[in-house]
């Protein structure tokens, strides 16, 4: 149904989201770092970006600040093992409009990724 | 099973064992609970823990039991929690038990079967530790009152912080902690009177009080050792302030001397001036007369004995003010020793002394004041003819050392005593005294070398090896580097030709003798001269008299000599006057004022009869004046 | 024993749940927010592991130990520096006047930390690996880091290679650094790894609804 971008640098959730999001229909593109989840954004704009947090070299919440400055419409949901309540805080205040919390479950995933795309009325 | 486990701990250790099944209904209650907490293993055993103790739920410890039933161990560390069940210390009394504990999982192969929870009395080491806390707290409050009183900071500062540790560590305020001590004194006296600033905020409001309580000897003793602090930061207050009030008035009194000095020197200065110049008069009048001559030469010595003396001392007053300017040349060394052994020769010649005197073959030159060179030299000179029986020796030796010109005085003389070398350049010193003054001086000559060398940048050493062995004084001078090119110093000396011109001459002074003796022996010399005494009288004069030469003191009344000589100068009448400044200073200063307001020329008062001779015999003809 | 890039993929995302979780723990207890790194995971021989984790600490450190056996046996612990340690007992007891020494009493809190660090850490891998622990009574070591190595005991392993994972962490507003480190013995090693892989495939290729249950 939608066009997701999916960003972690775990191959291993990758794998998992994947999984989850092409068995509920959606297309996906994954990869592994931010500059070329930021490319890839540039490229393809997607309706939705899944951003991991907790990355080596450009962090999450970086990412997110990237992202939306170049497009300050872009939908993030943040994919994170960190439950502390500081960072969903930070995460809506840098413009994620989700928050999901590892291990993933499809159930969690397509909850937040269905709320998300519910805000500008569905995909393209 | 559980109650043999129980029991063996029971045996091994001392603490508290509470067993419990899986649905936390009590198993186990040992001997060490039943005396702390005074309920017996009948009443507990087989009732739920949290019915027992309900509090364990309120205070949120029922998830360490979940825990242990899950298979893991729980710490409840004394800190975090303070006490797991509320038993009291000692098995009886108001405080707590502070405990630490563990609640385990009880096991039967993989299975969970119940929990133990193993508790200890810490509340001893618990009071250890915090009594090794407070004394460091103590000591650190100590440290940081004493170090800020070191620093210097206001009473009122360095109370209101022991203030805030009373209140923070022994919850006292000021005042109740006042009353408990025994020796309040050095407290006390800080608190009363002591210092001036208004009493800080800190030390008479009550916002923390501990109500009656006893303070424990611990706390007594912190609170006198803060006091003790307080009680010497005050005191060096004190002393500070005394220190500072002696060392003001004492700067006070040591300038009120130099400025009576400098009055003083000034002021018997004038009198010498007249005397001089009627001495010269009567001589010339006199002249064939031999009692008046042997008269007058002895008058005349002790005029300029007298003019010396009063030089000196004043000398050494502007030197104290700092106030001497130096007029510094391109000087050459053996010229110097020579016109220094030529001031000293009378008086080596008086007492039979033999003078040796050696100077380098190659020129020595030096950047220095050549009056004041010669002055020091002279000096050294006369002080050694002076304290040498008659009949010694003296030795003059001058050379180049290195990039300073050395000059040694030495005599075999009545020497200095050891322990007055280090004092002979000091002012006033009984040594400088006692031997000068035998000698008719005012004990400051060596001072004077002194600052005089030490103003060109040089030094002066005294050495002696005891009474009756001779003295030496080594003057170093920095010199100037050996190949510069050659530069004959010396001055023409000008003989004094007799007068064959007639001036007209007006004396301006308010000194009335000075005036009149001077303007006698002008006339004497041939010159016409009258006198007036104050600026206004001096205009008058001018104007009747026409002068070809004005002699202006520049010390008038009212009006003063700048005044007048600008009076003049406005005049085109006057256009070939010649004005000359008498003033007590020859400062560098006081001639550019001259200059500027006009003067032709300055002379310094005492003014030496010879010099104005040669100044007027310097003029051009008499022009006659319109 | 090698990891394979997917055997470390798998390991590293596991670790970082259960750390994250710890560092969610550790939050709680300080009420600051808690700064962790990303994990790493290496595998060492038992001497090599002194420099790697010199890397993380210097000097005299304080370990809460985690003992725990069960299909796979290891010894967890908390690593701390001394200093980090006694500012983190500080930090939880608001002591009023900071103490450098480590009392009795400041050895107990940290005791308890690390017990509670570690349970939720450990909790993780037992739930999401389907694993049972059984864990020891936590151990408080203080000591150079050198001599705490020496003494590692784990199970009955013959020890001569281990799993190290181990991420820094950092209390916001407050110095305290300090890292959690989990050492494995060998054949427990090559288990858990199995135990790691199963896990992973499970996640990534179920679609259906979770069996954690939200």
């Amino acid at each position: 149904m939608a066009k997701l971008l999916v960003v972690d640098d775990s191959s291993l959730s990758r794998r998992i989201s994947r999984r989850i999001l092409e068995e509920a229909g959606h297309s996906v593109v994954d990869v592994a770092d931010g500059l070329a989840a930021l490319e890839s954004y540039a490229l393809d704009r997607p309706d939705l970006v899944l951003l991991d947090v907790t990355m080596a070299g450009m962090d999450g919440l970086e990412v997110l600040g990237q992202l939306r400055a170049m497009d300050p419409e872009a939908r993030v949901v943040m994919v994170t093992a960190d439950v502390q309540t500081s960072t969903r805080t930070l995460a809506g205040a840098g413009g994620a409009v989700g928050f999901v919390s590892k291990p993933l479950t499809s159930g969690t995933v397509l909850q937040a990724v269905d709320a998300a795309l519910v805000v500008r009325g569905g995909a393209q | 099973m559980e109650s043999g486990l129980v029991d063996q701990l029971d045996r091994i250790g001392d603490w508290g064992l509470l067993a419990t099944d899986t649905r936390l209904i009590v198993t186990g209650w040992n001997l060490w609970l039943e005396r702390r907490s005074g309920l017996t293993a009948g009443e507990i055993l087989g009732r739920p823990l949290f019915d027992l103790f309900p509090e364990l739920v309120g205070r949120r410890l029922d998830r360490y039991y979940h825990q242990a039933l899950a298979g893991q161990t729980a710490i409840l560390s004394q800190r975090l929690h303070g006490y797991v069940l509320p038993l009291p210390v000692g098995g009886a009394g108001p405080a707590r038990m502070q405990q630490a504990a563990r609640v385990v999982p009880l096991v039967e192969g993989p299975e969970v079967c119940g929990t133990l929870t193993v508790i200890e009395d810490v509340s001893e080491r618990v009071a250890f530790e915090d009594e090794l806390r407070s004394r460091a707290r103590q000591q650190a409050a100590l440290a940081a009152v004493a170090r800020r009183a070191l620093a210097g900071g206001e009473m009122a500062d360095v109370a209101r912080e022991a203030a805030g540790h009373i209140r923070d560590i022994l919850g006292a305020n000021f005042t109740e902690v006042l009353e408990l001590l025994s020796d309040g004194e050095p407290w006390a006296a800080v608190a009363g009177s002591g210092w001036t600033e208004p009493t800080p905020p800190a030390l008479d409001s009550a916002t923390a009080t501990r109500a009656r309580q006893r303070f424990a000897a611990e706390e007594v003793q912190f609170a006198q050792a803060l006091a003790d602090v307080l009680g010497m930061a005050a005191e060096r207050k004190r002393l500070e302030g005394e220190l500072r009030l002696r060392v003001q008035e004492l700067a006070s009194a040591d300038q009120r001397k130099d400025e009576f000095l400098a009055m003083l020197a000034h002021e018997l200065r004038n009198p010498l001036a007249p005397v001089r110049n009627a001495l010269q008069v009567l001589r010339m009048k006199c002249m064939g007369d031999s009692l008046v001559e042997r008269m007058g030469e002895m008058m005349g010595r002790q005029v300029a004995h007298m003019s010396r003396l009063v030089d000196d001392l004043l000398d050494v007053s502007r030197f104290t003010r700092g106030k001497v300017n130096l007029r510094i040349e391109r000087v050459e060394l053996a010229d110097v020793v020579a016109r220094a052994v030529e001031s000293a020769r009378p008086l080596i010649d008086a007492r039979g002394h033999e003078l040796s005197v050696s100077v380098p073959h190659e020129p020595v030159h030096l950047h220095a004041d050549l009056t004041r060179v010669i002055q020091v030299l002279g000096n050294l000179l006369t002080n050694a003819a002076k304290y040498t029986p008659e009949s010694g020796h003296v030795w003059l030796t001058a050379f180049r050392e290195g990039d300073e010109a050395v000059v040694g005085v030495r005599d075999n003389g009545i020497g200095i005593p050891a322990e007055m070398l280090p004092q002979v350049f000091d002012l006033f010193t009984q040594v400088a005294r006692t031997l000068d003054r035998s000698q008719g001086g005012l004990g400051i000559g060596l001072t004077l070398v002194r600052s005089l060398v030490e103003l060109h940048g040089g030094s002066v050493h005294a050495a002696s090896e005891g009474p009756g062995r001779g003295s030496e004084f080594v003057v170093r001078l920095p010199a100037l580097p050996a190949d510069l090119p050659r530069n004959d110093e010396r001055k023409a000396v000008t003989a004094r030709a007799p007068p064959t011109i007639s001036h007209r001459i007006l004396i301006v002074d308010d000194n009335v003798d000075s005036a009149e003796s001077l303007a006698m022996l002008l006339e004497l010399t041939g010159h016409i001269a009258r006198t007036a005494h104050d600026g206004p009288a001096a205009l008058e004069t001018a104007l009747a008299f026409r002068p070809r030469v004005v002699l202006l003191d520049i010390g008038l009344p009212r009006m003063d000599g700048y005044e007048v000589a600008r009076r003049l100068r406005q005049d085109p009448a006057y256009a070939g006057m010649t004005v000359i400044a008498m003033t007590g200073y020859g400062q560098e200063e006081d001639r550019r004022r001259s200059k500027e307001a006009g003067f032709d020329r300055h002379l310094v008062k005492p003014v030496d009869p010879d010099e104005l001779q040669d100044l007027l015999l310097q003029l051009p003809r008499e022009v006659e004046l319109k | 024993m090698i990891l394979t890039a997917d055997q470390k993929d798998a390991v590293t995302e596991l670790v970082n749940i259960a750390f994250s979780r710890t560092a969610a723990a550790l939050s709680e207890l300080t009420g600051n927010r808690v700064e962790l790194s990303v994990p790493e995971v290496s595998a060492h021989p038992i001497a090599d592991l002194l420099p790697a984790l010199g890397r993380f600490v210097h000097g005299d450190v304080a370990t809460v130990h985690q003992i725990f056996g069960g299909p796979v046996s290891g010894d967890a612990f908390l690593l701390l520096n001394v200093d980090g340690a006694a500012k983190l007992v500080d930090l939880l007891t608001d002591a009023g006047a900071p103490t450098r020494q480590m009392g009795a009493s400041a050895r107990e809190v940290l005791s308890e930390v690390g017990n509670i660090l570690l349970n939720a850490c450990l909790g993780v891998f037992g739930d999401l690996l389907h694993v049972r622990f059984t864990f020891a009574v936590p151990r408080l070591h203080l000591d150079t880091l050198g001599s705490m190595l020496d003494s590692l005991v784990i199970g009955h392993d013959a020890l001569r290679h281990s799993l190290l994972v181990g991420a820094q962490f950092r209390v916001r507003a407050s110095e305290v650094t300090g890292c959690m480190v989990m050492v494995l013995g060998v054949s427990s090693l090559e288990q858990f790894v199995r135990v790691v892989e199963e896990w992973a495939d499970e996640a990534g290729g179920q679609a259906g609804p979770s069996r954690n249950g939200d």
